[in-house]
């Protein structure tokens, strides 16, 4: 069974957005609501300030501290390594969103960002919090993925409808090839500069583990022992760079 | 709680399908909401009243639901009666709506001889809840409200080691009826049955346990397949195995049996002169200042007794407690982030009139998200972005090898 892992190159991205884009379509989200966000900070000051940036995902941390907080088992992790809320399960209480050391964890009861207020205009059925006029044919609440029902948590799923249908034993699920561009999760997919990478970490010939050896992936905040799946190549290594054993540099 | 399972199950359900009634098992004579079964609903409630009350082990929880062993149940009730939410039923516990002028008496099936008056039949005292009680006793108004005793609950098989299965929830009911206002002569009595015709005093109960009921004599008899009836019979629409919960969040559990007992203590005390009894079982819950309105414990509590408001101009958040909703099963305490709950168990204690205030706590809108957020001391950023902020700054000092602070990130 692959674990899935996403990759991405910090100089090749140009924080363009197009990946919350198309998460936000993927996902039947609003505009501020889409699962993965990109981070900007200035570096430097006035007159020469430089903009530096990365894009924030779910991490699909090995060891995720929102899934053992979780009082009804409703976030857990499948076999490919990936972490998902079971929407029947989840009861809304947010201890997850507080454990989550990322904050890429979402509930949408706060007020809307722009009036008028877009799920007032496209009321869901039942239980459902809207009706978007465009929608993906993909309504799994046991994986979280469709259109989030009232009163749950939601979080990034990597494109779960797209990636467990991946051809089994796949290294990496590559946008360039034809044969898997269709379960490609949107993000990677859509990525202009071709930033981001996503393949089977536990497979040491796929792309991903070989990107994180060879340009030394680092994950953010590895002293919570999270151990997010999704690394960092930020070039000439980075300080404090976390590549884990297992991955070690097999050129050395 | 304890009423006639079919009239429930062809009752239209009040609040849809998955609150009616169904039967655990095909042969037995018990039926389980599922949606109040705090079990089931699994959400950090370790709750085990019903198995740990029934005195013949005849109920498990097996994958998180609850099952039962028709063979050895005895469809005494205890369970029902002991289980906090009312998620439980038992056939032929009907109440009497009527009160004849000689008052009511209630009766055990197995209880021989003649009781004073037409007696009213129970598969077992025990299997009277609080609520069930308390309704006795405030539909017998002022007539005189009996039990028939022939000293023989003592030796039943449904007596655990508290003796008379009956008695805990019967000295509860004496001592909220008294708390309530209601005198001494009025209180439930026991009788003696009187003599059967032919002057026989009546047997031992535990004499004729074999045959205990008729239909846990057949369920007896087809013990081998009863596990393949179980299979054809779930296809009935009526009685079929409890369905699995699709959806136990943010509903909370209704018709409370809390609620009921507040009601009709209420009444009872009314009907005596008072506007409420002074002290009632009830549990207590206290928060401390380290609350920070996270709202954890309001949406893992089942019942709803839990509730976390805004004030009308959002200035504060206020945690209410109804302490009549709670059923102690201490999943607020357990899941608490900053620990700051604390349940005590059941005790007698002053009579709530109305749901407590356990905590108020100032908030603010976030300077960047506009979020609504229990501000500390000299925070303008909500807890969530505060986290982006530190996420940020570990960003920057981890990939551009820069120790500098950098200026304040720009929000998503």
């Amino acid at each position: 069974m692959a674990k899935w892992g996403m990759v991405i190159d910090l100089e090749k991205c140009t924080g363009c957005q197009a990946c919350s884009t198309a998460c936000q379509m993927e996902n039947n989200r609003l505009p501020g609501e889409n699962y993965q966000d990109v981070l900007y900070y200035t570096e430097g000051k006035q007159p020469t300030p430089t903009l530096k940036w990365f894009p924030r995902p779910c991490m699909h941390c090995e060891e995720p501290s929102c899934m053992h907080v979780c009082p009804t088992k409703a976030t857990y992790k499948t076999e490919d390594g990936v972490v998902l809320i079971d929407w029947d399960k989840c009861i809304g209480c947010k201890y997850c969103m507080i454990a989550c050391p990322y904050g890429v964890r979402f509930y949408t009861d706060e007020k809307a960002l722009i009036e008028p207020n877009i799920k007032q205009v496209f009321k869901g059925d039942g239980d459902l919090s809207w009706n978007p006029p465009y929608k993906g044919p993909q309504q799994d609440p046991k994986h979280g993925v469709g259109i989030q029902p009232n009163g749950v948590v939601s979080k990034c799923n990597f494109c779960y409808h797209k990636i467990s249908k991946a051809p089994k034993g796949v290294a990496d699920l590559d946008e360039s090839n034809p044969e898997l561009v269709e379960y490609v999760p949107a993000c990677v997919r859509t990525c202009a500069p071709k930033a981001r990478y996503f393949g089977d970490l536990d497979n040491p010939n796929s792309q991903v583990s070989r990107l994180i050896s060879d340009k030394q992936g680092t994950r953010l905040l590895d002293h919570t022992g999270n151990k997010p799946q999704v690394y960092y190549l930020t070039g000439g290594g980075a300080a404090g760079s976390a590549v884990p054993g297992t991955r070690s540099n097999k050129k050395a | 709680m304890n009423q006639d399972l079919r009239s429930l199950a062809t009752d239209a359900p009040p609040h849809g399908e998955r609150q009616a009634f169904r039967r655990l098992h095909a042969l037995g004579r018990i039926g389980l909401r599922s949606v109040a079964c705090l079990a089931a609903r699994g959400a950090r409630a370790d709750c085990r009243c019903c198995i740990e009350a029934c005195p013949r082990a005849s109920l498990a929880l097996h994958d998180g639901g609850l099952e039962l062993d028709p063979v050895a149940c005895s469809s005494c009730g205890i369970c029902a009666a002991s289980c906090p939410t009312g998620a439980l039923a038992v056939e032929g516990f009907t109440l009497p709506a009527v009160v004849p002028p000689q008052g009511i008496t209630v009766a055990c099936e197995r209880v021989h001889g003649a009781a004073p008056g037409a007696a009213h039949r129970v598969p077992c005292l025990g299997g009277l809840a609080l609520t069930d009680w308390l309704r006795l006793a405030l539909t017998a108004g002022d007539a005189p409200l009996r039990i028939v005793d022939d000293g023989s609950c003592t030796h039943c098989a449904n007596a655990t080691g508290a003796g008379e299965p009956a008695i805990p929830l019967l000295d509860a009911a004496r001592r909220a009826l008294t708390e309530a206002g209601v005198p001494a002569e009025s209180l439930p009595q026991r009788v003696k049955p009187a003599p059967l015709p032919n002057g026989n005093e009546g047997r031992n109960a535990s004499a004729d346990e074999v045959v205990a009921s008729r239909r846990g004599f057949f369920a007896g008899l087809s013990r081998s397949v009863a596990s393949a009836l179980t299979q054809t019979t779930t296809g009935d629409a009526q009685f079929a195995a409890p369905a699995r919960i699709q959806r136990p969040r943010r509903d909370t559990i209704p018709g409370q049996r809390g609620e009921e007992t507040r009601l009709l203590l209420l009444q009872i005390a009314q009907r005596h002169g008072r506007p409420h009894p002074v002290r009632a079982t009830l549990p207590a819950l206290a928060a401390n200042s380290a609350c920070r309105a996270h709202g954890a414990c309001t949406g893992v509590c089942p019942t709803g007794a839990l509730q976390l408001e805004s004030d009308a101009d959002n200035a504060s958040a206020h945690l209410r407690f109804d302490a009549w909703l709670c059923v102690a099963c201490g999943a607020c305490s357990g899941i608490c982030p900053s620990r700051a709950l604390t349940l005590e168990p059941r005790a007698w204690r002053p009579f709530a009139v109305a749901p407590v205030e356990l905590a108020v706590i100032g908030q603010c809108e976030c300077r960047r998200c506009g979020a609504l957020f229990a501000a500390g001391e000299d925070e303008s950023l909500c807890e969530r972005c505060r986290k982006t902020e530190a996420l940020a700054r570990a960003g920057f000092a981890l990939f551009h090898r820069h120790r500098e602070t950098p200026a304040a990130p720009e929000g998503p």
